[in-house]
């Protein structure tokens, strides 16, 4: 080996060592970026050619675990999906509060307990006045509850329209980026920050909904998301929200121009998934119980009215309008049109010709607050709504353990992805020191070389 | 295992924030004293909770109905009281009347005294109570004893429930008490009394004894009656407040925080929530790195 084979073996140490120390501050510089995966310089000895023996650069590696990676994609869908239905059903939730007084149970209770006093005093035109309102103020408790409800799962569909789009814009920016990671690898380019890139959006999307990513045979990225296939290589299909003819909320995949195809039932996390099962599970099967409650008590309150007599003398009037199935009683549950402003129409009297005082019929509607009129003649109308309210707070419950489960599962392989490829600033002091220390040896070599060449030089002057 | 910023990070924000989660909850409950905040904190306990403060308010207005029959039956009570004393004078004035040295012109006055009397106690049949006229069974806005003391009223019961399945009778019986239905027409008795006065007859008078005295004891027993509803009262009225005590006693232990309890716990959490912010600041401190 020459003396110039020595300067330009010092070259290419110095010019490795800078590249090292170059990528030792990329990973400090990126030490809080979200989703970036720390690089190592890759230096192999050149064996070939005249140069053999000097070091080269063979570019960065990502350290990524691919399997922590797919898995952690897949826990953060199923933890935001958790964590979307708790948050969401806070709002259901507070619609059962009767420990606040926010609750049915205040007025339901109130309105048996006016026909008692109707009972007590079936003549005074106050007790008469205060069992309507009271009536009155039950059935718009009920409806007002069942609204709350509906405008609840309103809402939900638009927020679940909103995700959609997110999961759109996500999706086909994952699908441009593959495609031009492609092109840059063909090009023989670093597509490390592209990669970086994708995989941001891929952990964002895999907060939406659902994700499955794999590698297919030709190194192209997959997406499958839903039981269906959202991203392949440079084409992604688009997720649109729609409802079904019962209100269901249904989510339909399509690729441009092509036919849609239902994905409802695939659908399991992801904030789309927390929605749909806020909005389509547990909120309808609350609206069901309330239906069913306010079309018990409806019926029962109406069929004992209407054996009663008013003060005029007149049978068969309802006290409330309730619909002819259970399906939307809550909502439409209101005061007879006929008995609003009426008090003298309520049926206190058992009989036609039974005096004034006759209270008979008020005694026995009083006596349905305490009859097993709800949940299938099982229940009494108070207990049936406290099992409501029970049902309510384990779905929450029930919400609440299973996001913070979902929440602890993902923190682990979150950790499993961090230990592996995460910035460890201890490490890179470590190589930043270790690749300066080369660079220093490096220039040492040069400038001893340098020196040996013009010691040689001068021995040549004559 | 292999630890980066990141997770270093992460772990003690984490920690944190859980600690601060619970350390709010608690906060939560020691301020309020309530450990049924929302119905998820504990859904048994919250339907619970629901049925609780329904009884209770159905129990509230058992009292009310208790003490509104309680107080229709204190009048009755009187007002049969009253007629009951009247029957006494009666009684002295059929036995004065029956007496054969009594002049025309003593019984003419007596008989006008029984007039007075009769009217009196037609008054007292037609007295109102909270829901009408007391005395007509269910015909209650319309007076049940005309000036003659004829009865158009009815003998139907005003139930009222006054505890769970116990119902009972709200208006004396105004037939049973004055009129032949209860064995002897009071106002009846009093005509003939006053009759034989009139008729300045000693045995017409005398014959009238025994149905003053029926009428006496019948108007007697009404009364006691509507005493034996008080009595009754005062034991349905215990037992309301007995249960309200208890559905009290249950909705505080069902419902509210243990004060000690949350207190610890708070304090417990406060010293992990200081300890944990000591233990972040150190690990976070940048003398971690070499340097």
């Amino acid at each position: 080996m020459g003396l110039s084979d020595i300067l330009s073996t010092a070259r290419d140490a110095l010019a490795a060592q800078q590249y090292g120390l170059g990528v030792a501050g990329q990973n400090v510089a990126n030490v809080s970026t979200p989703g970036y995966a720390r690089r190592e310089a890759l230096l192999s000895t050149q064996v070939l050619g005249p140069n053999g023996g000097t070091v080269k650069v063979d570019g960065t590696r990502q350290v990524i675990d691919q399997f922590t990676e797919h898995r952690l994609y897949a826990t953060s869908a199923q933890a935001s999906g958790a964590d979307q239905r708790n948050t969401d059903l806070a709002s259901v939730e507070a619609l059962f509060n009767d420990g606040q007084n926010q609750g049915i149970s205040d007025s339901l209770q109130a309105m048996f307990d006016s026909f008692s006093a109707l009972a007590s005093n079936p003549t005074d035109v106050t007790a008469r006045s205060t069992a309507l309102n009271k009536a009155d103020a039950f059935a718009q408790k009920v409806s007002s509850t069942a609204d709350s409800l509906a405008s609840f799962q309103t809402e939900e569909l638009n927020k679940a329209k909103g995700v959609a789009a997110e999961i759109n814009t996500k999706a086909s920016g994952i699908a441009d980026l593959s495609t031009r990671i492609t092109a840059a690898q063909a090009q023989g380019q670093d597509a490390a920050d592209l990669i970086d890139q994708r995989t941001q959006l891929v952990t964002g999307l895999s907060d939406l909904v659902d994700v499955h990513a794999f590698t297919d045979g030709q190194g192209q990225l997959v997406i499958q998301s839903s039981g269906t296939t959202l991203v392949e290589g440079g084409t992604s299909r688009q997720l649109s929200i729609g409802t079904d003819t019962d209100g269901t909320m249904t989510v339909l995949a399509s690729s441009q121009g092509g036919p849609a195809t239902d994905v409802t039932k695939g659908l399991t996390g992801g904030k789309l998934g927390g929605i749909r099962d806020a909005r389509d599970v547990d909120a309808k099967a609350v609206m069901g119980q309330l239906d069913q409650l306010a079309y018990d008590i409806g019926t029962a309150v109406n069929t004992q009215h209407a054996a009663g007599y008013g003060q005029d003398g007149t049978s068969g009037r309802n006290l409330f309008s309730v619909t002819t199935g259970v399906d939307g009683a809550a909502r439409s549950l209101a005061l007879d049109p006929d008995m609003v402003g009426n008090p003298q129409f309520l049926a206190a009297s058992g009989t036609v010709a039974g005096g004034a005082g006759d209270s008979t019929n008020a005694n026995a509607l009083a006596a349905l607050g305490d009859a097993h009129i709800a949940g299938g003649g099982n229940r009494t109308a108070i207990e049936a709504y406290s099992d409501i309210v029970g049902d309510v707070g384990l779905r929450k419950q029930s919400a609440d353990s299973d996001s913070k489960t979902r929440d602890a599962m993902k923190a682990q392989v979150s950790q499993m992805r961090e230990s592996a490829s995460g910035v460890n600033l201890d490490e890179e002091m470590v190589s930043l020191t270790k690749f300066q220390r080369a660079y220093e040896a490096a220039s040492k070599v040069l400038t001893t070389a340098d020196q040996m060449l013009g010691d040689l030089m001068s021995s040549l002057r004559p | 295992m292999r630890i980066s910023e990141g997770m270093r990070y992460d772990m003690v924000g984490r920690s944190l924030a859980d600690l601060s989660t619970r350390q709010a909850e608690v906060a939560q409950q020691a301020s309020s004293g309530q450990r049924v905040a929302n119905p998820s904190d504990d859904p048994v306990a919250a339907a619970e909770l629901t049925r609780l403060s329904a009884a209770q308010a159905h129990t509230t207005q058992y009292q009310k109905a208790s003490s509104s029959v309680r107080g229709d039956a204190q009048i009755a009570e009187g007002v049969l009281g009253e007629a009951g004393d009247s029957f006494a004078r009666l009684r002295e004035i059929a036995l004065q009347g029956a007496n054969d040295t009594m002049s025309a012109d003593e019984r003419n006055s007596l008989a006008d005294e029984v007039k007075t009397i009769k009217a009196h106690l037609v008054g007292l049949a037609n007295t109102k109570g909270s829901n009408g006229y007391l005395f007509g069974g269910t015909q209650t806005d319309a007076a049940p004893f005309d000036g003659t003391g004829a009865f158009s009223g009815n003998d139907d019961a005003h139930l009222v429930e006054v505890s769970q399945g116990v119902s009972v009778r709200a208006n004396p019986s105004g037939a049973l008490a004055f009129t032949a239905a209860g064995g002897n027409d009071v106002f009846a008795t009093m005509d003939a009394l006053e009759s034989g006065l009139r008729a300045n007859s000693s045995s017409a008078v005398s014959a009238t004894l025994d149905g003053v005295e029926a009428a006496r004891s019948q108007i007697t027993d009404a009364r006691a009656q509507s005493g034996l509803l008080t009595d009754r009262l005062d034991t349905t009225d215990a037992a309301l407040s007995q249960a309200q005590t208890t559905l009290g006693t249950r909705t505080i232990a069902v419902g509210q925080a243990d004060p000690y309890q949350t207190y610890s716990d708070l304090t417990r959490l406060n010293n992990a929530l200081t300890q944990a912010i000591s233990v972040a600041r150190t690990t976070l401190t940048p003398g971690g790195q070499i340097g």
